[in-house]
């Protein structure tokens, strides 16, 4: 019924004659979910492995057996890397555009800004330090302990971040790239201290990890990550209208009615959420926090009703391409993802800067 | 009816307000004016909630401090005197942004039509889908304007009237703007709502303002018509100088010619 009118007031003739994006966004919510069908496909078909998922289902649905080769290739490895991605993906592209409107700034990412690297650290130090924990807490956690302390590393950076960068409800972009440097390098430093402790059991685990690769997916982790990122990104449809107003500075939210203490406070710990987890099970993977929204809020505009449902769905489809890519160019051997998407997301971010040049220093 | 009592507001160690009494009645155009950083801005923030304070804002009857910020929005709009802009929006989606406060039905029928309505009032109408980055200082404010107008489109909602705080509208305007803002304001007043504005210009105040209360140094020096307030002592006491008052006609209210600032300290 409201989608109804909505699209029936969308189609009124008082719109006519004033370009209305919402309707071009809700447009590209249909294309990016045909596309994220697409991508799943070719993610299940494409693989080292000569297995056709379209001869699978077929043989599946004619009620013929398959062999156990193709169903360990196709429900045992690429099914759950293909979820894992679509996940990681979603969770890395939302938490861009949610720190964005939180900071006010098309130059926030994660990655950039080192809530990443702040993730990691918890992870490392939980990989590392977990055998020094006393049993019965360890036990207690499980195969949570490393999401867990990445999500507590994600949120301790994105505080200390936003308090340092944001002076009476104004981000200086400035201060919050450098404040992010700073914080990355303080990350990374802790984390090597803790490489150079761990033995060499620890080392492998730190090294698969670090390597920054959906490869590792398998059921388990993503039973463990899946509801965590779930849960994240499923505050986004709350923060849209919030973020909007923010865009006009906390005050002007204020006065429009935003609660803009309960719009930030859950922003952040959503971006921490979504982030500890997708570090967690897939290391640092760049660029799609930054590039997603910026494409998304060049064709359709920077409403966030629209932009994080629209960046959530793109976010996974250029994961699932990164991953495809990783996986053919060099097979049967695989790229690490995060050289993929650093590769065709760092001159998207220089074209940003070069765009933006003017107005850096505001 | 917005009562402000015994208002103190400090930023950090200073005190800004020391105590101040504020009244402002519905149908009347109320002017807050001042020499720089006597307080004026600080005030309108006290009275609009957006900063902490000491003593008692009493909005239509109700204790400010127990209004949610929902129905706040529904309350009051607030045109700061700049509001920087993030991201690429439109005109037309930063107006759109005053419908966000939702005032129930009213504007629920009038969504489509409102903000093309309130881009009109100040005098924009063909500017809905340019960008707002690539306007001029004063037609952002412009903007803004309009999107307070969006959310303050009716001066009363359930039979209460409805403020509207403009913190210096006219300063980024031309002399012709300047007017139209001023006769929205007056219109606004007109229709049974309040309007609140920190003003600079004396003689534009004058003009067009019921109410004038006049501030020095966070207290207030004198408040009234613009015959009680423009004095050569308040006027003196407030801004340090003495200038011609004269009456000319068509208004026949004070006027303080620019050219006859004399004896500063």
């Amino acid at each position: 019924m409201t989608a109804i009118s909505e699209m029936s007031e969308a189609l009124s003739p008082a719109h006519e004659h004033s370009f209305d994006r919402s309707i071009l966004a809700r447009r590209m919510t249909v294309a990016l979910l045909v596309a994220l069908a697409c991508t799943s496909y070719l993610s299940l078909t494409w693989g080292a492995a000569g297995t056709s998922a379209f001869t699978v289902f077929t043989d599946l649905l004619q009620g013929h057996e398959i062999t156990l080769r193709d169903r360990v290739v196709l429900f045992d490895i690429r099914l759950p890397r293909l979820l894992m991605g679509i996940l990681v993906g979603a969770s890395l592209a939302v938490s861009g555009a949610l720190m964005q409107g939180l900071f006010r700034n098309p130059l926030a990412d994660p990655g950039l800004v080192g809530v990443s690297a702040g993730a990691g650290l918890g992870a490392i130090s939980a990989i590392v330090l977990a055998g020094s924990l006393p049993t019965a807490l360890a036990a207690l956690f499980g195969y949570y302990l490393v999401p867990l302390a990445a999500f507590l590393g994600g949120w301790a950076s994105t505080l200390v971040l936003y308090r340092v960068a944001t002076r009476r409800g104004q981000t200086s972009v400035a201060t919050m790239l450098l404040a992010g440097i700073a914080l990355g390098a303080l990350s990374g430093a802790v984390s090597g201290v803790l490489t150079y402790k761990a033995d060499d059991a620890q080392l492998r685990d730190l090294t698969f990890w670090g390597m920054g690769s959906l490869a590792g997916a398998t059921w388990s982790k993503l039973m463990i990550a899946g509801p965590i990122i779930l849960l994240a990104i499923s505050t986004a449809p709350f923060l849209g209208r919030g973020l909007n107003g923010l865009a006009l500075g906390e005050a002007a939210a204020r006065h429009l009615g935003v609660h803009v203490q309960r719009v930030k406070g859950l922003a952040i710990l959503s971006v921490a959420a979504a982030i500890g987890a997708a570090v967690a099970v897939s290391g640092g993977i760049g660029f799609i926090g930054i590039v997603v929204p910026h494409l998304l809020r060049l064709s359709t505009g920077p409403d966030h009703r629209y932009l994080l449902p629209n960046a959530a769905l793109l976010g996974a489809i250029l994961l699932l391409l990164a991953d495809i890519i990783s996986r053919t160019v060099i097979a049967p051997a695989e790229l690490p993802i995060g050289i993929v998407t650093a590769t065709l997301g760092s001159p998207v971010f220089l074209w940003i800067l070069l765009r933006r040049r003017g107005v850096l220093d505001m | 009816m917005l009562k402000a009592k015994n208002i103190t507001v400090s930023i950090g160690r200073t005190e800004i307000l020391h105590g101040i009494d504020f009244t402002a009645k519905p149908g009347e155009f109320t002017a807050i004016i001042g020499p720089n950083g006597c307080g004026k801005t600080t005030l309108l923030r006290a009275l609009t909630g957006e900063m902490p304070y000491g003593g008692q804002v009493i909005i239509n009857g109700r204790d400010l401090s127990e209004i949610s910020l929902t129905e706040q929005a529904i309350m009051r709009g607030v045109l700061a005197q700049s509001t920087p802009l993030a991201f690429p929006f439109t005109v037309s989606e930063v107006v759109r942004l005053g419908l966000m406060a939702g005032t129930g039905s009213a504007n629920a029928l009038r969504r489509n039509t409102l903000p093309q309505q309130a881009l009109s009032r100040v005098d924009l109408a063909d500017y809905g889908n340019r960008f707002f980055q690539e306007l001029s200082g004063g037609e952002q404010q412009r903007v803004h304007l309009a999107r307070v107008l969006c959310q303050m489109w009716e001066a009363s909602h359930n039979g209460l009237p409805r403020w509207l705080f403009l913190d210096e509208p006219v300063a980024s305007l031309d002399i012709a703007h300047q007017r139209d803002v001023m006769q929205i304001a007056r219109d606004f007043a007109d229709q049974g709502g309040g309007a609140v504005a920190v003003m600079h210009d004396l003689n534009l105040t004058a003009a067009w303002a019921d109410h004038i209360v006049m501030m020095r140094a966070g207290r207030v020096v004198s408040s009234g018509n613009a015959q009680t307030v423009y004095t050569n002592t308040n006027l003196s006491t407030a801004y340090g100088c003495t200038i011609d008052i004269s009456t000319p006609p068509p208004s026949n209210q004070p006027f303080l010619h620019p050219a006859s600032v004399i004896s500063c300290d």
